[in-house]
């Protein structure tokens, strides 16, 4: 302790974390927190997110820490257009090579310390697997049964269908 | 995960493994059936609403249009007007962006004019017919029934004798013209001086002769109902013949960036070829000028692989050494 550039970090199952301050600031919640705490010791606990997940988000900021210039604060219309059209760098992807429940833990938790490219690349990640299927291998893809009739299933083809009020 | 996951969409939904449990060998076929992707994204329906909504904006609007046919509650929620930066976002994905959706359309509406492949009458895929003044898509044959000339379509009503009407009805909606066979954005609005001779969309036709006969039934000549109800139908025509001619320009947009894009692959392609062939000893002086099989396999908008690579060499040598014997026969 008594480093100022370092932070603890305390998740919800107790296990601690201690990180540069650059690399805990790339969390907006966390950068204001800090910002509202001023020089301290004390460490910070994270009640939301458990060590495995606050584990891989680390990891995260650890490896994008030189970006975060790009990525810190809040984001102009712009930059938000260029980073939803940017594709997801093989070391994202491989990042994201969990199970589904560490995969969505890890978007989740990046939603509620507002670390904006992890969301980003996260729900890139899962779009990606939803790209170009049919309804059916959708509904595969998240388990879940096809409620339409054959009859209805028809109709959902035609116009009259779709939604014509604003 | 203790986030607020009350807002979740999972609640309603019913899951296809839990209803499969009674028999487990049913089940064991279904999930081999479907391949290896099953379930791989069951928790995507227990995630935060906004985060939802993030993963969807990542989208094409095909997939958002393929996602409100998944099931019910899928679909109520994308169609909802909650939903509809949804379909807003993903409409800023495509490359070149379309226009802005108007005023008189709604979201899904639009995405599904533009993007959807089925026809709109009868549901037949591969509907290619656009007539965006009308908001219509159709297959062939659903065009051939439906889009008729003003006289035609009359007289299947069998008002053709009323021949105020053939002169008044055809300037009051949007002709139909083929717009996917548009080829250059038109400068100017299409001319409105549309006669009994002109196409149109069977449907719109008889709305607006139905209006405009109540009109003449309800009141004489002249009077000042009559006036407005032209006056709208004229505003309105000119309004959707105004889309059109947007979304021409779009169409014309996207089809040059992909005549750009093929051009630039074709060019990596026969880069491409041209190293292999220098591997084998081929120079591109050797190629042949005026071959037809030849020129087939080079000039493609398609990457070289090493699969396309393996079934093409031996026939791209064999047109050399064809080229060769030419040569040499030639210079004796």
């Amino acid at each position: 302790m008594g480093d100022s550039n370092r932070l603890t970090l305390v998740a919800s199952d107790g296990g601690k974390f201690v990180v540069d301050k650059e690399v805990v600031q790339m969390s907006v919640l966390l950068k204001n927190m800090i910002e509202d705490l001023g020089e301290t010791d004390e460490s910070i606990p994270i009640p939301n997110v458990t060590s495995p997940v606050l584990t891989k988000v680390i990891e995260f900021c650890e490896n994008h820490r030189t970006d975060a210039a790009r990525t810190d604060g809040p984001n102009v219309d712009g930059d938000d257009a260029r980073m939803r059209t940017a594709v997801v760098s093989d070391w994202d992807r491989q990042f994201f090579d969990v199970d589904q429940d560490l995969m969505f833990e890890i978007i989740v938790a990046a939603n509620y310390l507002d670390i904006k490219s992890l969301v980003d690349v996260g729900c890139k990640v899962v779009a990606d697997m939803i790209k170009g299927k049919s309804p059916q291998e959708i509904r595969d893809l998240f388990d879940i049964v096809n409620d339409f009739s054959p009859e209805e299933e028809a109709a959902l083809r035609k116009e009259n269908e779709w939604a014509n009020d604003r | 995960m203790t986030g607020p996951s009350r807002y979740a969409l999972s609640a309603s939904f019913s899951r296809a493994s839990e209803q499969c449990q009674t028999s487990a060998v049913s089940n064991m076929r279904d999930k081999r059936l479907a391949g290896r992707n099953v379930g791989k994204l069951t928790l995507v329906l227990d995630v935060p609403m906004d985060i939802f909504f993030e993963i969807a904006s990542h989208l094409d609007p095909t997939d958002i249009l393929q996602l409100a046919r998944v099931s019910k509650d899928l679909r109520a929620m994308l169609l909802s007007r909650t939903s509809r930066h949804i379909w807003m976002a993903t409409r800023k994905n495509v490359s070149p962006p379309p226009p802005d959706c108007p005023e008189f359309l709604s979201e899904p509406r639009y995405a599904y004019l533009l993007f959807e492949r089925f026809c709109m009458l009868c549901g037949a895929g591969r509907a290619v017919n656009v007539h965006y003044a009308g908001l219509a898509r159709l297959c062939r044959e659903c065009w051939k029934r439906d889009v008729r000339k003003a006289c035609t379509l009359a007289k299947d009503i069998a008002v053709d004798k009323d021949k105020v009407l053939l002169k008044v009805v055809p300037t009051l909606l949007p002709q139909a013209t083929r717009d996917n066979l548009e080829r250059h954005a038109p400068d100017h609005v299409p001319d409105v001086n549309q006669t009994q001779y002109s196409f149109f969309f069977r449907p719109i036709f008889i709305e607006v002769v139905e209006q405009y006969r109540a009109l003449c039934r309800s009141q004489n000549w002249n009077q000042e109902p009559m006036r407005k109800f032209i006056e709208e139908r004229k505003r309105w025509t000119l309004e959707r013949l105004n889309f059109r001619k947007e979304l021409i320009r779009w169409q014309v947009q996207v089809s040059s960036q992909r005549a750009d894009a093929e051009e630039v692959a074709e060019e990596e392609r026969v880069s491409a070829i041209i190293e292999k062939l220098r591997e084998l000893g081929y120079e591109p002086t050797d190629f042949p000028t005026a071959d037809e099989e030849w020129d087939q396999m080079m000039n493609q908008p398609r990457k070289l692989t090493s699969r396309i690579w393996t079934t093409i060499h031996l026939k791209l040598v064999a047109c050399l050494e064809r080229e060769r014997a030419r040569r040499e026969q030639e210079a004796t």
